[in-house]
């Protein structure tokens, strides 16, 4: 070989290193613009190719050769088809121009070596990285193989010629050749891989260790802060890195600390090893915080180059662990007191259970009573208009003692109004429970329903604003029997009433009787008998008069009789007028007709003995009478201021007829005394009880 | 002027009470027209002899009582009446006032009392 063609050769080897350069610049081009980049790469590629063939090794005239097929190849295999395309053109277009016998044949070979390498890649599919050497070799073989073999395109002298001479150089050096380039863009390619790689673990440990809630911290070999991070600063009160670069650790140990964190720092830069532990720390301020460390020792080439590591605020744990602590003090108690509160809740509970079981009890007692209960049971709630007056009621529910007593059954009922049940309802019923349901005042009444032809007696009461209930019963038949016995009552009464009428009207006509048969008579004693009869009727008569117009039937006031009574007397005796005058001094008070009759006799016999012979000639008088009680007796004091009775008169021994009988009805009748008592006139004491007879009607 | 004895109608329905009546007067020298014992007998007697006065009970025998015999009485002749009677209530002594009787007297009458009455309502015009 001659010597210009092996510096032809050396000239090509460096320029197709030189590929191996702009492959760097190659992957390290952003990938946004990928196609520029292929387009730019294509045409270096092809700038690449031009000064290959500027420097070829010469055979003969109009045929060279050089490395051309090695970069196209490579070109098609590594840098894909628009850098490869670019790269044939251009090196395509410099071999037609520069012309002479092998100008198509050398064309043809740049097409056939960039094809090659893309055919290569398309179908092998296989990542860069891949690519070994023994292929690449196989691969430098496949296309310089193609090429001898496009020789033949040459003339037939030429092409006997050049395979002869150069078949066994180009297949023994440019397979080779291709594989050493090829391997060497694989491992400038791994290399760049893996410093990308470097790079991007790099970007993140730095952007974990800014962005961590950790602080982070490097102290070289001389114990001075090269490295912290943002989280470090925070913890310890410092703004900027430029505060605690340079600076010795020391700066954010607490003095009693110092000795520690000397020896921990000692022991990490022998290349040892510490464990996690609790440290407190000063911040710039002056404060203390707390933290867990960690370090190890930052080795370079085998050496410890200084230690780095990380704290984890403790500080805002240790005030949470303080008021855990207070809180579990306080849990404890709290716990303990649940536990008193539990117990205490367990007795409530079977107390609670034993009451509900009660209650159970209870309400299935009511819910019998409701039922069996023999009143009658609604609950209702008040229908009001616009104005809020009650105008109807509506049936919620009813007992069946309800229904009974009412004739309304409930399924005919609940639901509906009163006035679609009852329509002739009077509105009083309406208007009482109204007044209940708007005040909640319970009220109790009897009334008819002539909707349903019955008494009932009501009670009604509100358990809610706006609803009602009723306890009802059936009266009917009370009523019925309170009318009867009313009627009764009443026309006892008229009977009464016609009774002492009559009586009185029978004695009036037996006095006309007497008046009439002593007409005519001459006879003073006639005279006199029929008089003292006629005043004794008077008296009797007077009695009869008052209980026709009392109010009882049954007693009379006997203040007003005694007044009435001494009035007839004085009437009905010829004495003259004014010469007899009363003095009455009565309580009030009523008597039977059995007392007021006796009473009424002896005074009369009294009062009428009085006037005949108290006060002889023209002698006027006064009679008192006076009405007392006296324990449970009556006492009347009757007293003239007459001329009185002689000495050693006996009242008892008289045997006139109206002496006697005043003393037999006192004593006798009325089971009273008599007194009687002479001197200034005389004076008669008179005591009985009055509840001796009981009303006869 | 009165020209001879008052005339009097007595209208009572008990007989014995009548004639006591017309006896006692009489011997005080009233002159009795008659002794009239219902209201029919009373309004006729009134017409036939008018009397000068009339002593009326209330409650009589038939179907007239002494109020409406006085009523009738009242619409042809002006004829004093004294009324009596049993009982006196609210509506009979209403029923009285409004004939503006000379007395209201209640029973039994006392017969002195009546004869005062007669007299000093007579006397005035005597």
């Amino acid at each position: 070989m001659h010597s210009s063609t092996i510096i032809g050769l050396i000239n090509n080897t460096a320029l197709l290193l030189a590929l191996g350069v702009l492959y760097d610049t190659l992957i390290r081009t952003p990938q946004k613009q990928k196609t520029f980049r292929e387009l730019i790469t294509g045409f270096l590629v092809g700038i690449a190719g031009i000064a290959i063939m500027m420097n070829p090794v010469g055979f003969m005239p109009g045929i060279v050769f050089d490395t051309r097929s090695i970069l196209l190849g490579i070109s098609g295999l590594f840098f894909g088809p628009l850098v490869t395309l670019v790269a044939i053109i251009m090196t395509g277009t410099l071999r037609l121009y520069q012309g002479g016998a092998g100008a198509i044949t050398g064309t043809a070979v740049i097409i056939m070596s960039g094809s090659a390498g893309l055919l290569w890649s398309y179908f092998r599919r296989q990542k860069i990285y891949d690519k070994s050497f023994w292929e690449l070799l196989l691969f430098g073989a496949f296309v310089h193989a193609g090429m001898l073999l496009l020789m033949l395109t040459l003339s037939r002298e030429a092409a006997v010629q050049v395979i002869t001479k150069l078949g066994i150089p180009i297949l023994v050096i440019y397979p080779p050749g291709t594989a050493l380039l090829g391997l060497l863009m694989v491992r400038r390619y791994n290399r760049s891989q893996t410093e990308e790689q470097l790079r991007e673990s790099e970007y993140h440990l730095r952007n974990l260790i800014d962005n961590t809630s950790a602080g982070y911290f490097h102290i070289n070999n001389e114990g001075l802060f090269s490295d912290v991070n943002q989280a470090w600063l925070e913890m310890h009160g410092f703004s900027s890195r430029n505060e605690v670069i340079g600076k010795h650790f020391n700066l954010t140990q607490v003095d009693t600390d110092l000795p520690m964190a000397d020896d921990t720092v000692k022991h990490l830069m022998k290349g040892k090893t510490i464990a996690s532990a609790e440290f407190s720390r000063k911040r710039k301020d002056g404060t203390t915080g707390y933290h867990t460390f960690s370090a190890h020792t930052v080795m370079r080439n085998g050496k410890p180059e200084g230690i780095e590591g990380f704290l984890i605020d403790r500080t805002e744990n240790a005030r949470l662990q303080e008021e855990v602590e207070a809180a579990n003090i306080k849990l404890q108690s709290t716990i303990a007191d649940m536990e008193r509160t539990n117990n205490a809740l367990n007795i409530v509970n079977s107390k609670l259970f034993e009451a509900n079981k009660d209650l159970a009890d209870s309400e299935e007692r009511y819910q019998l009573l409701f039922k069996e209960m023999m009143s009658g049971f609604a609950l209702h709630e008040i229908i009001q208009d616009d104005h809020g007056v009650p105008v109807d009621y509506r049936f919620l529910v009813v007992n069946s003692a309800f229904e009974k007593i009412t004739g309304l059954k409930s399924a005919d009922i609940t639901g509906k109004t009163v006035r679609e049940v009852l329509p002739d309802i009077e509105s009083y019923w309406i208007e009482r429970y109204g007044h209940v349901a708007a005040t909640g005042a319970p009220v109790q009444f009897e009334d008819y329903s002539s909707s349903l032809d019955k008494y009932y007696e009501v009670r009604a009461y509100s358990p809610e604003r706006g609803k009602f209930a009723v306890i009802i019963q059936d009266i009917t038949a009370r009523k019925h029997s309170e009318k009867r016995i009313e009627n009764a009552l009443r026309e006892k009464e008229i009977l009464l009433r016609e009774l002492y009428h009559r009586t009185k009207n029978n004695m009036q006509v037996i006095q006309s009787m007497l008046l009439l048969q002593s007409i005519g008579t001459e006879s003073d004693e006639v005279k006199t008998l029929v008089s003292e009869t006629d005043m004794k009727i008077q008296a009797m008569s007077l009695v009869h008069q008052m209980l026709y117009q009392s109010q009882n039937l049954s007693s009379i006031n006997l203040k007003k009789y005694i007044s009435d009574l001494s009035k007839l007397v004085t009437e009905s005796t010829n004495f003259p007028a004014g010469r007899v005058s009363f003095e009455l001094t009565l309580i009030d008070t009523e008597v039977t007709v059995d007392i007021a009759i006796p009473c009424g006799l002896v005074l009369n016999e009294l009062m009428t003995n009085t006037i005949k012979y108290a006060f002889p000639e023209d002698m006027k008088g006064t009679i008192t009478i006076s009405l007392d009680r006296v324990g449970e007796k009556l006492h009347i004091l009757y007293s003239d201021n007459g001329v009185g009775v002689p000495e050693n008169f006996d009242f008892h021994a008289q045997k006139s007829y109206g002496m006697r009988s005043i003393f037999s009805i006192i004593e006798r009748q009325l089971q009273g005394e008599i007194n009687v008592t002479t001197g200034n006139g005389i004076a008669f004491s008179i005591f009985f009880n009055d509840s001796h007879y009981t009303p006869r009607v | 002027m009165m020209k001879g004895p008052v005339k009097i109608l007595i209208v009572e329905d008990e007989v014995f009470i009548g004639l006591s009546l017309e006896a006692a007067l009489s011997r005080e020298g009233f002159e009795i027209t008659g002794v009239a014992a219902s209201g029919d007998e009373a309004v006729r007697e009134a017409a036939a002899a008018s009397p000068d006065i009339i002593i009326m009970d209330i409650h009589l025998a038939g179907d007239m009582d002494g109020l409406e015999a006085a009523a009738q009485i009242c619409t042809s002749e002006n004829i004093p009446i004294i009324f009596m009677s049993g009982y006196a209530d609210e509506y009979i002594q209403t029923k009285v006032d409004s004939f503006t009787p000379v007395a209201f007297l209640i029973k039994p009458v006392k017969i002195p009392q009546l004869i005062q009455l007669l007299n000093d309502t007579f006397a005035l015009q005597k």
